[in-house]
């Protein structure tokens, strides 16, 4: 019997499903709005109720019409008709939850930027009320991201975490423009400017989700051939798509021009460093667009077959992100409407000497080799110096007596602390990033009872291999003793299962995490001779890949509970008689 | 046509238990030269699969290329020399980074255009209109709006 | 009735969501507005201030901005504010009221199946016809294997029926899991490798063939692995070894052997009929025709099972590809190309199946 937590998970296991969890989402957010939204005008609250209630409706149909989840089977399998075993998994039972969280979270951020334009009424109160919701989304889906990348490196087998594949790309687009928006609404909220381009953002970040959903759900990615020979689902998705990008960006268009000119700012600025935010992450997001869709259009339109993998994207997308977190340190010490750029780069010396510093001591460590994985590490400790120079500095802590310094901090805005978090955890990624790519070492080989493999230091021994018969499935586990420097650490157990009547396997590597580096195994196929195909990796400091998502999403929450975004709700009568004496 | 069918079937029924990415015996046994084998195998696309390189995947197809590739390396091939001989056999399909050639210019040049292009448009904009304004500080306010502005403020209690 | 019941108490939930927001007055209703945003980011601006963290003239600055902001906002304020209109608040009533049920009854009639009877997991098992409860039994079978693999006499007995069933890479497995739980014998070999040609679309694959050795190893007299390597011999152009073969087998065959016909007939075709010395030149030629007709259109009854079994439930994704395999070794391109799109409208929507499927049609090559 299936365990029941993936009787309920496997309700998204399949297409209907998984839109219905969708449109449940999608309610639940609108129903959030209806519940929370009490710190917003009426009218605008029920514009965007409305446009909300507008995009349900069309998903609705959509489900009725082309994927009814409650179907009967003419002929239903006695006892279901099981979960693919490779899906069985805690991951899959929360990944595409918190993903839709993300993805349809920022519907919200749709219908504001709609009920917006509606109105005619675009200003800097409208930037704070949309921005708790696109927090809300853009923490779920950083999440989310990660959750399916750490699942895909467990449980795949060869250790890969991210692969630029179409279904990923869908996921990262609009957490790139997403990103852009959390960013852009910031300048809107304090100066009143930039607002056709967060309109337009809000507008853009949706859309890419719609997209994604298309992308997913019409198979149009596996095959252009298969979409085209059951095309009912992604022709309605298509017009689901065209209906709202094109009615929103209509209206925008009619709109836009009246759209008053917002504070101004000189290039070197806060709002610069925004705009350049904004510009990076916009150009990252196209290239991304572009290569998911390239293959697809030049199949279409030239009938030339072509790949865009993930060489393609790391040579492009890597340039801009490096840009990108250059600036990140920058942003949040410049002051708005007119930076001083030298008086910044001072306070950052210190930021960027540990760079340096750590550059020349990985560069001596590893001793030559490529120039760039010491150059990106030092870049990951600038930008998370960077981060705590930030808090440093707006605390005084250096400058002020250190009573001071934590009174300071007390008062400092949580959302300060949330982007330091934010940026640091950007740091962090980027590290675990590189050194995993650069440093991670393999050891492919066929091994008999009592081999011994040396992989980074550690010795493992494979003490053997042995039966064990599950609740439906077979299974070969083998056991390594790891050592290291002579002393045994402990032993692993990969294993490779095979699902008799299913005729199907699944391996399941063995992680030992030691600090935040991992050493791998996974088994392949046994040969004849009792000797088994072995593949041990060890990828240092590979955890920190995840550990910065989260350190995002952390700082993402700390900013969502700042005291500024619930500005605007009523207060109860009582603790208001109570504010007055303190006037 | 039969016998070939037949071949063609058993390769198939043979390849069923699950194979992994690179296996033991496909390993050259000159370091540099594997280290070349798995760097282009990183850029090859196993076709039977949805977006994985050959080097990730499992599909005897992919074997089948990952040992096609250290034969032409072993042969002696220089890594375009083994990339061109792919593409005239499979297409550009094959290539999971596109040639930079006329029909993929613009996915190529689409980033840096973009980013030049764009970033050069916003400087120029930022710059001509901060000119007219972003050093001057507002004027400050007048006499009557600090009246009004006393007065909204003092009006706490009111229902908004 | 339950049903009905529930419909309409999902329908009541449904309107009074509507009314009870309209029931209450407006003015009494939360709600929050411009001048309180602007008039905390005023506050947050003496905040910082006081903290240090910018300095006067930067305050002053945006004081100044978000102070206008503020009259603008205030003085924009009641012209926005939103006006309650009673009647339509009466017309919002009236349509959930009254719409709001027509509206589901209007896309629940023809969308949903209100008729159908309850069909539990009791009434199930017992099944409603014969094929029913064979893919029942077959499941149950299946399902009693998957916990106990060891049953050897289980997969004996499954074996014969998935290969009648179709499912001939199934039975594959299940011969060859009878065969290490039952321990070896000729018949078992034979049985396997039938299947395994069976599954390749009646050609006796280079696997089968070892397996039809094999047997032929064990039990020299076994007449199906006899009869297969005749096959294998005449698939690979040895006409002569395969009469000789045939020759051999008939020669031992008991009288009444059922399958006398099938190896005279076979024999015919591949030109030893000399042991028919009775028959013409003329006879033998018809002979050889009808058999290959006959052979033919027993291949042709087998694919033509497979493919209204597929119509019927497309699920299968192993089943198409076998079809499509058969319909390449038969020669009809058409048909295959046919069969694929077909295949990929069936499991259209299960992107893990359409991806099985695309790679195995890619790896027969009729894949893009």
């Amino acid at each position: 019997m299936k365990p029941l937590l993936y009787k309920i998970t496997g309700v998204w296991g399949n297409h209907e499903g998984s839109m219905l969890l969708w449109v449940a989402i999608l309610a639940l957010f609108g129903g959030l709005v209806a519940a929370f939204g009490n710190n917003l005008p009426l009218s605008l609250r029920a514009h965007v109720l409305a446009v909300q209630a507008w995009v349900a409706g069309a998903f609705y149909l959509f489900i009725l019409v082309t994927s009814n989840p409650f179907l009967r089977i003419a002929s239903p399998p006695i006892e279901g008709r099981d979960l693919n075993p490779v899906l069985q998994d805690i991951g899959l039972a929360v990944h595409p939850p918190m993903l839709y969280l993300g993805y349809v979270g920022f519907s919200i951020s749709f219908s504001f930027a709609i009920a917006a334009l509606m109105e005619g009424r675009i200003d800097a109160a409208w930037a704070r009320w949309v921005r708790p919701w696109t927090l809300v989304a853009w923490i779920f889906l950083t999440l989310g991201i990660a959750m399916g990348s750490y699942w895909a490196y467990y449980e795949l087998g060869w250790g890969g975490w991210w692969f630029w594949d179409p279904v990923e790309n869908a996921s990262l687009m609009p957490w790139l423009a997403g990103t852009a928006l959390l960013h852009s609404a910031v300048v809107m909220e304090k100066r009143n400017a930039l607002k056709v381009w967060t309109i337009l953002l809000s507008i853009l970040t949706f859309s890419l989700s719609l997209l994604g959903t298309f992308l997913v759900r019409s198979g149009v990615i596996t095959s252009v051939h298969a979409f085209a020979t059951d095309p009912t689902r992604g022709v309605f998705i298509l017009l689901i798509l065209c209906l709202f990008i094109g009615g929103s960006l209509a209206l925008f268009a009619g709109r836009a021009t009246s759209l008053k000119q917002g504070g101004l700012f000189a290039p070197i600025s806060r709002e610069g460093a925004l705009v350049l935010n904004n510009l990076l992450l916009t150009v990252a997001c196209a290239v991304v667009l572009f290569g998911t869709l390239y293959p697809l259009a030049m199949e279409m339109l030239a009938d030339f077959k072509m790949s865009v993998g993930a060489p393609f994207y790391n040579l492009t997308f890597a340039p801009l992100f490096a840009l990108l977190l250059l600036a990140v340190p920058f942003g949040p010490m410049l002051a708005w409407k007119r930076g001083d750029l030298l008086g910044v780069t001072q306070r950052l010396l210190a930021a960027g000497v540990a760079g340096l510093v750590v550059v020349a001591i990985v560069w001596a460590w590893v001793r030559g080799g490529s120039a760039l994985a010491p150059l990106a590490i030092g870049l990951g400790v600038f930008v998370i110096a960077g981060a705590v120079t930030d808090i440093v500095e707006r605390t005084g802590l250096v400058r002020l007596p250190f009573a001071s310094a934590l009174h300071r901090a007390r008062g400092l805005p949580r959302s300060a602390w949330g982007t330091a978090f934010a940026h640091a955890g950007l740091g962090v990624a980027l590290i675990g990033i590189v050194c995993e790519t650069t440093w991670n070492s393999e050891h492919i080989a066929t091994m008999k009872q009592n081999d011994v493999a040396h992989v980074a230091g550690y010795d493992l021994k494979l003490d053997g291999l042995f039966q064990r018969q599950g609740p439906n499935y077979r299974e070969m586990i083998a056991e390594f003793n790891v050592s290291r420097d002579g002393k045994s650490l402990t032993v692993m157990t990969p294993s490779k299962r095979s699902f008799t009547t299913r005729g199907s396997s699944t391996t399941e590597a063995a992680l030992l995490t030691r600090g935040a580096s991992q050493l791998y195994v996974s088994l392949g196929d046994a040969t004849a001779e009792g000797a088994i195909a072995v593949r041990i990796y060890h990828k240092p400091l590979v955890l920190l890949i995840w550990w910065g998502p989260v350190l995002m999403a952390f700082g993402g929450v700390l900013s969502l509970s700042d005291r500024r975004l619930r500005v605007g709700a009523p207060k109860p009568a009582r603790a208001k008689q109570r504010l007055q004496p303190a006037e | 046509m039969r016998r070939m069918m037949a071949a063609f079937v058993a390769l198939l029924l043979l390849a069923l238990p699950a194979a992994h990415a690179v296996q033991p015996d496909e390993i050259m046994s000159d370091p540099a030269k594997e280290s070349r084998a798995r760097e282009l195998s990183r850029e090859l696309r196993c076709m039977v699969c949805q977006n994985q390189s050959i080097d990730d995947s499992d599909a005897p197809l992919a074997r089948d290329l990952r040992l096609l590739v250290r034969e032409r390396i072993a042969a002696g091939d220089s890594n375009s020399q083994v990339l061109d001989f792919l593409v005239a056999r499979y297409g550009d399909f094959v290539l999971l980074k596109p040639r930079f050639e006329r029909q993929n210019l613009l996915l190529w040049m689409l980033g840096p255009v973009l980013l030049l292009g764009g970033g050069l448009a916003l400087w120029l904009q930022i710059r001509r209109r901060s000119g007219s304004g972003a050093d001057v500080p507002p004027p400050p306010l007048t006499a009557d709006e600090k009246t009004r502005l006393a007065a909204l403020m003092s009006d706490d209690s009111k229902p908004s | 009735m339950t049903l009905w019941f529930v419909f309409a108490l999902m329908t009541v939930a449904a309107i009074f969501a509507v009314l009870w927001p309209l029931g209450r007055s407006s003015g009494a209703q939360d709600q929050g507005s411009e001048v309180a945003v602007y008039k905390d980011q005023l506050a947050e601006v003496e905040r910082d201030l006081a903290a240090g963290l910018i300095p006067a003239p930067e305050a002053e600055a945006a004081r100044v901005e978000i102070s206008r902001r503020l009259l603008a906002a205030a003085a924009s304020e009641p012209a926005m504010a939103p006006k309650s209109n009673l009647k339509w608040r009466r017309a919002a009533a009236v349509l959930a009221l009254a719409g709001l049920p027509l509206v589901a009854v209007a896309v629940y009639m023809p969308l949903g199946s209100p008729k159908l009877q309850d069909f539990p997991l009791a009434q199930r098992e017992r099944g409603s016809g014969m094929a029913q409860s064979l893919e029942n039994l077959v499941v149950q079978v299946e399902q009693h294997l998957e916990k106990n693999p060891t049953d050897g006499r289980g997969w004996n007995v499954l074996a014969p029926v998935l290969e009648r069933l179709g499912r001939f890479d199934d039975a594959v497995r299940a011969y060859r899991n009878s065969l290490t739980y039952n321990g070896e014998s000729a018949e078992r070999r034979s049985d396997l490798g039938e299947a395994m040609s069976a599954a390749a679309g009646g050609v006796v694959t280079a696997e089968a063939k070892a397996e039809f050795e094999r047997a032929h190893a064990l039990n020299a007299d076994d007449p199906k692995a006899n009869y297969f390597l005749g096959l294998a011999a005449e698939q690979d152009g040895r006409k002569d070894d395969a009469a000789n073969i045939w020759h051999a087998l008939l020669a031992k065959a008991p009288a009444d052997a059922p399958w006398r016909v099938l190896v005279q007939s076979s024999l015919a075709r591949v030109g030893g009929g000399g042991a028919m010395p009775a028959l013409s030149d003329e006879t033998i030629a018809a002979t050889k025709d009808m058999a290959e007709g006959d052979r033919n259109a027993m291949v042709r009854g087998m694919v033509d099972r497979l493919a209204t079994r597929l119509k019927q439930n497309g699920d299968d994704v192993e089943g198409w590809l076998r079809l499509v395999r058969a319909y390449l070794v038969m020669g009809e391109r058409d048909k295959a190309m046919g069969a694929s799109a077909d295949a990929r409208q069936a499991v259209a929507s299960d992107a893990e199946r359409l991806r099985q499927l695309n790679e195995g049609l890619k790896t027969l090559g009729v894949g893009g």
